[in-house]
């Protein structure tokens, strides 16, 4: 068990957001967070960061390894974020810096971190560029984000996040901001990386096609609960819930 | 009778110091009034400058857009055309479509004026979208995105157009809105007898919505059908490719194919048919000459 959420809880306001959620995370494995708006899925994946918006009262656990991420310090939660548990956006035309170089933004984090030298910490941030398949990693480090399509970005985006070889990999709805034929390469990239890295994955996402093709697991979650989890074809094939059920029929599929 | 005739459009962008960019490079497109056409295609295509064109905000460097007959005048700074307040369009991102300063029943009274109708109230139209009677007092940041689209779409409607125009307007709206939005504007554009051009790079949700689908690619139409059958019997391989990447939620756990390349710069088109360097089944014929004919433009399906 490489990340373990278990009986999370956040309030915000009073206002109970999630109400007991267990999830458990296994490396080389990609676990998908399904459900609609506002049922606590980006909730889950920032509790597990520690972003919760200000105000927030979280109870549970969250255990990496064995290290409770709930009851550390914002000095030792910040050695592990961005090192060990990283995080992809939905939007990568958002989340990276326009003013920024792509090789300033995927150097940063890897000098603290890592304490590489800069020609080190460029070498390995050109490599990383290749790995997610940038063409020419060379001359694409020292352009800026404006100049690369939307696929590019959020590959961009998840090379950034792959900088200092984490565990855990959180990603936030990473293909609803793409074209579809765009999408189609940017989740065969993402089910490579967790195969060959050993990455623990989860993907957030509204998409049960996107579900369907990358995850392992399945969870479902709805109003702050998760009501389901099991292997990916048991869940879109026979759900056991009710809910599950009412989800798959609202997809204007063949059948509707 | 066709409502809105769009033939052979040629758009053009100028920038200093930068090449001529062809964005629309001879479409041609159709809508009849109470008809929902999808057009879709991945993003840089030039799906956006169509609808712009159609409204008069981007201006045509060759080929006609009737309206009703009338031919459609790019927008200028004095008054419109009232010929053309029946065309309304409802952009991609409400955040910034409304004034934030503005109360949205004054906004929506903005509509009815052009319409010229004092008897409908913005209340009557705030709840033809599906929401509360009283909130016209309102300003749009106490809005949610959704809820920012459909004063809008109301604001929109309040004009009583006869050709309702959406420019990608679920795209900045969240995942569960999206469809909602979607419905509704199909619903209360073919209620009033209206055609709707909808505009998406989301097929799931133009296949729910759209009576015919025309599919795009760096300027041109490629493929344009009913829906039913541009969906069960893609023709072009560029739509069987868009379609083709689209996960299907049976749990089999398949990646979607991947279509390789970008689109190409629109300011240098590739030769011949302009999607060969990306065709799985490019011939001879394709990389010398273009398929300038339709429904379905390509070598594979031309005319007989």
């Amino acid at each position: 068990m490489t990340l373990a959420i278990s009986d999370l809880k956040v309030s915000i306001g009073g206002k109970e957001i999630l109400r007991g959620v267990d999830l458990d995370l296994r490396a080389g494995r990609v676990h998908g967070l399904a459900g609609e708006s506002g049922s606590g899925k980006t909730m889950t994946g920032l509790a597990a960061l520690g972003l919760l918006p200000h105000g927030a009262r979280v109870t549970g656990r969250i255990s990496l390894d064995g290290r409770d991420l709930l009851s550390m310090s914002a000095k030792e939660l910040n050695a592990v974020r961005g090192d060990e548990i990283a995080m992809v956006f939905q939007d990568p035309a958002t989340s990276l810096h326009p003013m920024l170089s792509v090789g300033r933004q995927l150097t940063e984090h890897m000098r603290h971190h890592l304490g590489l030298g800069r020609r080190q910490a460029r070498a390995r941030a050109v490599e990383l560029l290749g790995q997610v398949r940038i063409p020419g990693p060379e001359t694409a480090i020292d352009r800026y984000p404006h100049q690369f399509s939307g696929g590019m970005r959020q590959r961009i985006a998840i090379a950034i996040a792959l900088a200092c070889s984490p565990k855990v990999l959180i990603a936030d709805e990473p293909t609803t901001a793409l074209d579809v034929t765009v999408q189609a390469g940017v989740l065969r990239l993402l089910r490579g990386l967790c195969d060959d890295l050993g990455l623990a994955v989860l993907l957030v996402t509204h998409d049960l096609g996107v579900m369907s093709a990358v995850a392992d697991e399945v969870s479902v979650m709805r109003e702050g609960l998760v009501v389901e989890t099991g292997p990916r074809g048991q869940v879109l094939r026979d759900p056991a819930h009710p809910y599950t059920r009412t989800l798959l029929d609202s997809l204007p599929g063949e059948t509707a | 009778m066709t409502l809105l005739n769009v033939d052979d459009l040629v758009v053009e962008h100028r920038t200093p110091g930068r090449p001529l960019v062809r964005a629309v490079a001879g479409a041609s497109l159709s809508v009849a009034a109470g008809e929902v056409v999808g057009l879709v295609g991945e993003s840089g295509c030039g799906k956006s400058t169509l609808a712009r064109a159609v409204c008069g905000l981007n201006r045509a460097a060759a080929g006609t857009i009737t309206f009703n007959g009338h031919p459609v005048t790019p927008l200028g700074l004095r008054r419109r055309d009232r010929a053309l307040s029946g065309i309304q369009m409802v952009f991609q991102d409400p955040y910034s479509s409304l004034n934030p300063r503005r109360r949205v029943g004054a906004q929506i009274a903005d509509g009815l004026r052009v319409a010229g109708d004092t008897v409908t109230a913005p209340a009557d139209l705030l709840e033809r979208v599906g929401l509360p009677r009283d909130l016209t007092g309102r300003h749009p940041h106490e809005f949610s995105g959704g809820q920012r689209q459909r004063i809008a779409i109301a604001r929109a409607l309040a004009a009583r157009p006869s050709l309702l125009i959406g420019d990608e307007p679920i795209s900045a709206l969240d995942a569960s809105a999206q469809s909602q939005v979607a419905r509704l504007m199909r619903d209360l554009a073919v209620s009033s007898g209206a055609g709707l051009l909808f505009i998406s790079h989301d097929l799931s949700v133009v296949r729910l919505i759209a009576d015919r689908i025309a599919v795009m690619y760096l300027g041109k139409i490629v493929e344009i059908g009913r829906t039913a059958e541009v969906w069960s019997d893609p023709r072009h391989p560029y739509t069987r490719a868009l379609l083709g990447a689209i996960p299907a939620p049976d749990g089999a756990g398949i990646l979607p194919e991947e279509l390789p390349g970008d689109v190409p710069d629109p300011a240098a088109p590739p030769s011949g048919c302009r999607f060969h360097p990306r065709c799985p089944v490019a011939m001879d014929v394709c990389r010398e000459r273009e398929p300038a004919f339709g429904p379905v433009a390509c070598w594979l399906h031309g005319p007989a």
